[in-house]
């Protein structure tokens, strides 16, 4: 650059500045700019970018604040370092401050201990849960745009009505896909090696815009029926591939048999990509097309009352979702006549896709749950419980921090005659809680790496398919970042206002000389009770919780699920026609009982709490007015001895037994709450009950009620007992499925031991049957999932809370005492016994747990309206969880006072006096 | 004490800016000049900078203009000195200074030798 041009670029740099500056020093900084200009020429290239830099740098801040002056301190005198003008001197200051904080926070090192400990447990609990909240309601589904994706209202729909939809994609969306979630077995024969598998169809991973990370996706030409010019294709989640085949790229063309089908892998999904539905993740995704392969004549493709697939559009650019509802709901008339289920009867056509019914999508930019929806409510509730309990470490932090800043008077009077601006005391002070803050949500972060996976897993225990992306992306960082930046200034502001609040002339006294009490320290004491009132909601809410959970998992089933093991057992559909099904099963369930261990063995088409329901519409001669919804018992096709199997109590009449055959009369069991609903005050034995046809051309069936049986949970502990009926397996008229729920009675020990005998017993009688093993406590005790996980982190955190307010009441107390150890001492000469000091200093603590017991009263009963659904076998409002958390904080507020108490009534009074 | 509370001191630029400019009239070029040899470069003052500084200085009344000398170079610009309140500033500051390192010395003897 030539000098002239220099200059002229100056020049330019100078028309920044207000005119009136211009014109008054414009002349000199030109000319000691050509000044510096020569000297840096001459020292070269290097002080040359110097030179310009600085210019650029401080000719912007310079015209900055000579337009805005209150941005620049006065020059004299001044109040404020000029940090907001000059960067290096704010490093150098910042360094200072912290610095010195680490010094200070050094000196007291228990306290820093404790301050950051509770923080991170706070801080850490925080990040942990809302991880989880994050991957399974924040998230956005990791495809393109994900924005314009919507998904079809509400469940699920049958294949009939998505290729009706397929053919008309293109007048509603830019495309649709459908897919069904659901477990494939890997193994030709024995037991089952289950994996995660999605049906879909040819245009998911198009319109989803995800990409193979090797061979290719599934196209629409494969989603043909039989299988496209490749045959049946499969495409491999990416974690499937690494762990089943370690990353082999080799993979593609080979084959993978699903169901005893092969299938030849053309490709492997991006690791991102886990499917359409969060909290789980595809192992193996085929197409729709290819069912009828494994299911034969069985197939669904063409059942028009199978709803089994969900339906993802993604919506033009601009259009929106109103839009493409009012265009799907327009398509409706045309649905109807394709796809009605001809075989219904006449009522219940006439009211397919009528005109109640809108058709219409909702936003999935997130994707669809399942988990989602059932773990809301107690992710927020343990949510709210873990803000509270940080809430608590702050208050406990704030206090300590006060302590100290209290403490430390004499230091900052000093250091205020020395000049120090209260500005740098305060400072200095909300360094420390940033030190601390920063500590706490370092640790805090590393402890919700590790119990972000562990929570998972507890969840997981319900199903094992749950797999959250738990991985920290910006939104858990930033969240953590700012709830310990907010905890920082929750906690550090108190103690530094308390610290602009010294005098200098502070210095000139001796510390504590004071006489007067510690009334002053109101802010102290509001935190205390603060404190108290949120462990008291804590505790309350831990205790109801863990109440709702012991009362779950004591609760009368209905049978004994001890001793009891369940096999799912499938059939080769191709090998064993439907007719051969029933006595094949019978055979089996001959073979288990016959096994060495097993007591008994039984069979049904449903097994409690497995997650499988089954009801039936029915009508009562001469019974109760009841409406539609009322008359649908829970249905379950059982086998000769399967009361005795699961230890039900049989209340009159009789079981199910082996003359129950088809052709016999139409027989039923059924429980309490069945007679109750249908038959009350009346006999049930010997009633009957009518199925009404669902089917065109079919009749009317009518069971005669044979037995009682006592209520057995069905579905759900957490739902009453359902009107159930048991009928007959042997009476069942539709082709049976192909595969049954053996449940096998152990004789002694542990149930899940049998599994090798019963393997070897079972594929003896067939070969090639698929086997599954549970015992039916895993399965009760899965369903127990969301309780247990809710009683036991609000237990931990109620129980933190506890520690925290305690720690907080302690500090206080023995605070006080300290600061009044000259009064005390006084009295205790002026013959005031000890006994009347511990009275006065408990007196306070009582004080300040009752307000708080009182407050957080108030808080709770507040709070417990919203924890009712949470709850099982006691109201929100239940009175003696209330009174007992009261006594709970009263006792741990007692032992917290007792101590700082005893040691005030033990003061030597000659000595308290003598010191001061 | 410049102030009650114990107010802090001068930036350092804002110090030998004062200092430059007490004994003699300069004009901008020449104060810039003599506060980076007075401060032996460890005050690297930007043009900028200093009319900033000096900007804020003419406004608390702390330097004032002062006469041209006849036959001066016009491109050079006003010519400055530090004015009576000015050196009372600078005094406030010796004072203070002095103040802090004989309370530190008295304070902490030990911390003083060690470092």
């Amino acid at each position: 650059m030539t000098d002239a041009a220099a200059h002229r670029l100056y020049a330019r740099l100078l028309r920044l500045y207000p005119r009136a500056f211009r014109d008054r020093f414009g002349d000199g900084m030109a000319y000691a700019f050509a000044h510096d200009l020569r000297a840096a020429r001459r020292a070269g290239r290097r002080a040359m970018a110097r030179l310009w830099l600085q210019t650029f740098w401080h000719t912007g801040l310079g015209a900055v604040v000579a337009r805005w002056p209150r941005l620049d301190p006065p020059v004299v005198p001044l109040v404020l370092p000029s940090d907001a003008t000059r960067r290096s001197s704010m490093r150098s200051s910042v360094a200072r401050d912290l610095r010195d904080a680490w010094r200070a926070l050094r000196a007291t090192p228990l306290i820093t201990v404790v301050a950051v400990l509770s923080l991170a447990l706070g801080i850490g609990a925080n990040a942990a849960l809302f991880s989880i909240v994050d991957s399974l309601m924040l998230r956005s589904l990791p495809v393109r745009d994900p924005g314009r994706l919507a998904v079809m209202d509400d469940g699920s729909w049958t294949n009939p009505i998505w290729e009706s939809l397929r053919a008309r994609e293109a007048d509603i969306a830019e495309g649709l896909f459908a897919w069904s979630g659901t477990r494939f077995n890997l193994a030709a024969r024995g037991e089952a090696d289950t994996v995660e598998g999605l049906w879909v169809s040819g245009r998911m991973f198009e319109v989803l815009g995800v990409n193979a990370v090797l061979g290719r996706t599934i196209t629409p030409a494969d989603d043909v029926r039989g299988g496209g010019p490749d045959g049946p294709v499969a495409v491999l989640g990416y974690g499937f591939w690494q762990r089943r085949f370690g990353g082999d790229a080799g993979v593609i063309g080979r084959t993978l048999t699903i169901a005893g089908v092969p299938y030849t892998i053309v490709g492997v999904a991006p690791p991102e990509f886990f499917g359409p539905e969060v909290g789980r993740r595809f192992d193996v995704a085929i197409p729709i097309g290819t069912e009828p392969l494994q299911a034969g004549p069985a197939s669904i493709l063409d059942a028009r009352s199978t709803w089994w697939l969900e339906i993802m559009a993604r919506l033009r650019p601009g259009q929106t979702i109103e839009e493409a509802s009012a265009r799907l709901d327009g398509l409706r008339p045309v649905l109807r006549d394709e796809t009605t289920p001809q075989n219904w009867v006449a009522e219940a056509r006439a009211r397919y896709m009528g005109d109640d019914t809108t058709l219409a999508f909702v936003p999935a930019s997130g994707g669809t749950s399942g988990l989602r929806s059932r773990y809301q409510a107690p992710l927020l509730a343990l949510m709210v419980v873990v803000g509270l309990v940080l809430l608590i470490a702050c208050g406990n932090i704030a206090n300590l921090l006060l302590a100290r800043a209290t403490a430390r008077r004499h230091e900052f009077s000093v250091r205020l005659a020395l000049g120090a601006s209260r500005w740098r005391l305060a400072r200095q002070l909300l360094a420390e809680s940033v030190l601390l803050a920063g500590a706490g949500a370092a640790i805090g972060l590393a402890f919700a790496h590790w119990t972000g996976p562990l929570l998972v897993s507890q969840i997981a225990r319900g199903s094992s398919s749950v797999r959250l992306d738990l991985s920290l992306d910006w939104r858990v960082v930033g969240f953590t970042l700012g709830i310990a930046a907010i905890t920082a200034i929750v906690f550090g502001v108190a103690p530094a206002l308390g610290a602009s609040r010294v005098a200098p002339n502070d210095a000139l006294k001796t510390q504590g000389r004071g006489v007067a009490g510690d009334g002053r320290f109101t802010l102290r004491h509001a935190l205390v009770v603060i404190q108290v009132a949120l462990s008291l909601a804590l505790v309350v809410a831990a205790s109801l919780f863990s109440q709702t959970f012991a009362r779950l998992s004591t609760l009368d089933l209905g049978f004994d699920e001890g001793p009891l093991l369940v096999v799912n057992a499938g059939v080769p559909t191709e090998r064993v026609e439907p007719a051969a099904r029933l006595p094949l099963f019978r055979r089996l369930v001959d073979a288990a009982a016959a096994t060495p261990g097993v007591a008994s063995a039984t069979a049904s088409f449903i097994t409690p709490v497995s997650g499988s329901s089954w009801n039936t519409q029915i009508e009562i001669p001469d019974g109760p007015d009841l409406d539609e919804r009322q008359r649908l018992p829970m249905l379950n096709y059982v086998l000769p001895g399967w009361f005795e199997t699961y230890g039900t109590r049989l209340l009159r009449g009789r079981t199910i037994q082996e003359r129950d055959r088809p052709g016999a009369p139409l027989v039923a069991v059924v429980n309490e709450a069945f007679v109750q609903r249908f038959f009350p005050d009346r006999e049930p034995i010997g009633r009957e009950v009518v199925e009404p046809p669902f089917r065109a051309g079919e009749s009317a069936k009518t069971y005669q009620v044979v037995g009682v049986v006592q209520d057995a949970v069905y579905r759900r502990l957490r739902e009453p007992v359902p009107p159930t009926m048991y009928l007959p397996m042997a009476q069942f008229q539709d082709p049976p499925g192909a595969s049954i729920a053996i449940t096998v009675r152990a004789a002694a020990g542990q149930p899940a031991r049998l599994t090798q005998g019963l393997v070897a017993a079972l594929t003896r009688e067939e070969p090639d049957l698929t086997l599954s093993f549970r015992p039916l406590t895993d399965q009760v005790e899965a369903s127990l999932t969301q309780e247990r996980l809710v009683a036991m982190l609000s237990g931990f955190f109620g129980l933190l809370a506890l520690v925290l307010a305690a720690l907080g009441l302690y500090g206080v107390t023995a605070y006080a005492v300290s600061q009044r150890r000259r009064e005390l001492g006084v009295r205790l000469a002026l013959g005031a016994k000890p006994a009347g000091v511990v009275r006065l200093v408990l007196g306070r603590v009582g004080w300040l747990v009752g307000a708080g017991v009182v407050l957080g009263g108030a808080l709770s009963l507040w709070a417990s309206g919203y924890v009712g659904s949470l709850l099982f076998g006691l109201p929100p409002r239940d009175p003696a969880t209330f009174v007992t958390a009261a006594l709970v904080l009263g006792i741990v507020g007692a032992a917290a006072g007792w101590l700082p108490a005893r040691r005030a009534a033990r003061l030597d009074p000659a000595r308290v006096l003598r010191e001061g | 004490m410049p102030r009650d509370g114990g107010a802090p001191g001068l930036k350092p630029a804002v110090f030998h800016i004062l200092l430059a400019l007490a004994g003699r009239d300069l004009h901008g070029y020449a104060a810039i000049q003599a506060v980076r040899e007075q401060s032996a470069g460890r005050v690297p003052l930007n043009t900028a900078s200093f009319y900033r500084h000096l900007n804020g200085l003419l406004d608390a009344g702390l330097v004032a203009e002062a006469p041209r000398p006849s036959g001066d170079d016009p491109r050079r610009g006003a010519y400055y000195r530090t004015t009576a309140s000015g050196r009372a500033a600078l005094a406030a500051e010796r004072r203070r200074l002095a103040d802090l390192v004989a309370a530190l010395d008295a304070l902490r003897p030990s911390r003083r030798r060690s470092s």
